[in-house]
């Protein structure tokens, strides 16, 4: 059975036309990634009104390749120039330049994308010994279990947000709030449209994440005064010799960060960027030599690449089981499966095997052939680097603009992205994280339909929310994750006195 | 663009209070139970709570409700994000009217001129972006962008 699964899921990669898809978006991650300014997010957003018009399994496929390529080229800016191309790569810019410096980045840009590969194949196995088994569990969920669920997401989205716990929920609010614009489930009565048509089927998703992440990533970047970057030459002749050797030394650290990384990709609201911090910093306190850390010391670099590969095949593990992102871009995902009319849940295992089959397939085919393409960018890095940002900014509103528009053909969702553009924006420059109002624009449906359609089985008797263990089990969780900020709060008081 | 804590706040706090207004028209379930309107009332009172919470924080941290810190942009970058938002506002407008490839072209040769990008490759830049953009779209994905007068 599951091998027919798998020779299917084959058979549909190992299409001429599922491969060029996948090459091209490979380079597509590559270039993104390794441009400083440019983030996986915003190159998945921008992937979306292309892969709209595609299959499924090219569509899906052309995000997990371009993904595990982004994120593994924002560590050759980061080795490069000391700036980070994507954020997952910030955790050690710092280290890698060191080194760098010291005449190695052509050593650390190996050991960067060696253990890249090997971090996304163990979050990839992961996915796939996990997602079938929580899959199972997920059968015998009801509207009230996917209402607890929807919470207990939205809530990791705000606790996990760097910085001020009030501006995540703050963020949250704003994304649930933009999923009340339109007909509601109860009544079918249009909410906040103000007479606009356009507005009954609420905020579209996609338009509103390529704002997001497309146009406001633009205003930030014309925004600053031009970078120039300067360039480090990279010795590429023997790009792998001492690789193996490093690889082999830290293979517990390997181990330990892609387990680390995916479990911290599969929180809802966390993912690559929280996964290289978390797992930098566990590699220090277990490290033998933590005073040599910031000073170019390689352990560190291979745990967080490590991890932040992998934090990408854990976000797609409640994304396809549960409906509920990991992180921003698998919630992206979970737009493209909705466009494709695919629901996310436990029903695509029994209904669609052959799908999942070829996302997994396609996560370790993209790992594999992340190594000779990962080398090819190093080589091209400096190339990369020189590609003038005054050029590429007009460029990239102009495919936000006509991808907003393909969608649905209207002017319309044109203004939405520019509207939520904006908002995106002014946010960031106030330190609200955008990850949550993304979370909550893709749960907020969810969160209503199933409270309130429960809501209306029981008759408006809350106590049903608690009635049968798994359900109480869930509610328990939410309501410890919800009271856990105040329990720290009175906790610390408690210690003062 | 940083404006102080305390504003945020109450312009959180402005907003919710004007939903839970608006949200009185909304018509409720049979027996007065809470329909369209129970799910905006609930986010409208968590903004109210966030933004005395925001306003509390500004105000024990002694700002100035009126901080207005432009040291994080620069004059030009202001100018440059009016530029880009002006240039999407402009596409919104005129792409009917124009059409796709003379619209495009405008706004890309425009952009770059201001971001001072050489006369010449600003012109090859926008005429190839235009050209591959449409042709991505309008011939590959087939996806009807506005014709406009000329039928371009």
């Amino acid at each position: 059975m599951m091998l027919e699964h798998i020779y299917t899921a084959i058979s549909l990669i190992a299409q001429p036309y599922v491969l060029l898809v996948i090459a091209m978006s490979a380079f597509y991650g590559l270039f993104v990634g390794a441009i400083p300014g440019l983030t996986a997010t915003m190159a998945t957003a921008l992937l979306v009104p292309v892969t709209f018009f595609m299959d499924t399994v090219p569509a899906l496929a052309a995000i997990v390749t371009m993904e595990a390529m982004a994120i593994f080229a924002g560590d050759i800016p980061g080795a490069l120039v000391r700036i980070p191309g994507t954020p997952s790569s910030a955790a050690y810019v710092g280290e890698s330049y060191a080194l760098t410096q010291k005449g190695r980045a052509g050593f650390v840009l190996g050991v960067d994308v060696t253990v890249a590969a090997i971090g996304g194949l163990i979050g990839a196995i992961i996915l796939i010994l996990l997602a079938p088994m929580l899959a199972e569990v997920a059968m015998k969920f009801t509207s009230f279990e996917y209402f607890w669920l929807a919470c207990i997401g939205l809530s990791c989205a705000v606790l996990v947000t760097k910085g001020s716990l009030i501006k995540g929920m703050v963020s949250l609010l704003i994304g649930l709030f933009m999923t009340t614009v339109g007909v509601d489930i109860t009544l079918g009565f249009p909410r906040f449209t103000f007479g606009v048509t356009d507005f009954l089927n609420g905020f579209n998703f996609i338009p509103a994440m390529i704002g997001m992440f497309g146009v406001s990533e633009v205003m930030r970047n014309v925004s600053s005064s031009d970078l120039s970057f300067k360039i480090v030459s990279v010795k590429t002749k023997k790009i792998f010799a001492g690789i193996g050797r490093t690889v082999r030394k830290y293979k517990l650290n390997v181990a330990r960060s892609g387990i680390v990384g995916t479990f911290v990709g599969i929180l809802p609201g966390a993912g690559a960027d929280i996964a290289a911090w978390i797992a930098y910093a566990l590699s220090k306190k277990f490290s033998k030599e933590p005073e040599k850390y910031g000073t170019g010391h390689i352990e560190g670099i291979v745990d967080a690449g490590t991890a932040n590969n992998a934090a990408l095949g854990g976000a797609w593990v409640p994304a396809l089981v549960f409906g509920i992102p990991g992180a921003s871009l698998t919630a992206i995902v979970i737009g493209v499966l909705f466009m494709k009319g695919l629901r996310p849940g436990p029903m695509i295992f029994q209904q669609t095997p052959e799908i999942l089959y070829a996302v997994y397939v396609t996560f370790i085919l993209a790992n594999v052939i992340l190594i000779p393409f990962g080398v090819m960018a190093i080589k091209a890095g400096n190339q990369m680097l020189r590609v003038p940002r005054n050029m590429l900014m007009p460029a990239i509103l102009m495919f936000c603009i006509v991808g907003s528009f393909a969608i649905n053909n209207t002017a319309f969702d044109v203004g939405i992205m520019l509207g939520t553009g904006v908002l995106a924006y002014f946010m960031e420059a106030n330190d609200i994280p955008v990850a949550p109002a993304v979370l909550g624009l893709v749960l907020g449906r969810l969160l209503e339909d199933s409270f309130m359609v429960s809501m209306i089985k029981s008759e408006w008797d809350l106590t049903v929310f608690f009635h049968r263990p798994v359900r109480a089990i869930l509610g328990g969780v939410t309501i410890i994750l919800w009271s856990s900020p105040f329990i720290g709060v009175l906790r610390a008081r408690w210690r003062r006195q | 663009m940083r404006v102080s804590n305390t504003a945020i706040g109450l312009g959180l706090i402005v907003f919710a209070i004007a939903v839970l207004f608006y949200t009185r028209t909304f018509p409720t379930l049979e027996r007065g139970y809470p329909g369209p309107s129970l799910f905006p009332n609930v986010l409208a009172v968590l903004f109210i709570i966030a933004g005395i919470t925001l306003v509390a924080q500004g105000v024990r941290g002694r700002e100035r409700l009126s901080k207005f810190d432009t040291s994080t942009i620069t004059r030009s970058g202001l100018i440059n994000i009016l530029l880009v938002l002006g240039a999407v506002v402009f596409y919104i407008f005129l792409s009917d009217f124009l059409g796709f490839q003379i619209t495009s072209f405008i706004l890309l040769f425009g952009l770059m001129k201001w971001l001072r990008v050489s006369t010449r490759w600003g012109l090859v830049m926008a005429c190839g972006m235009t050209l591959a953009i449409y042709f991505l779209f309008a011939k590959i994905l087939l996806v009807p962008l506005p014709w406009g007068l000329w039928g371009w």
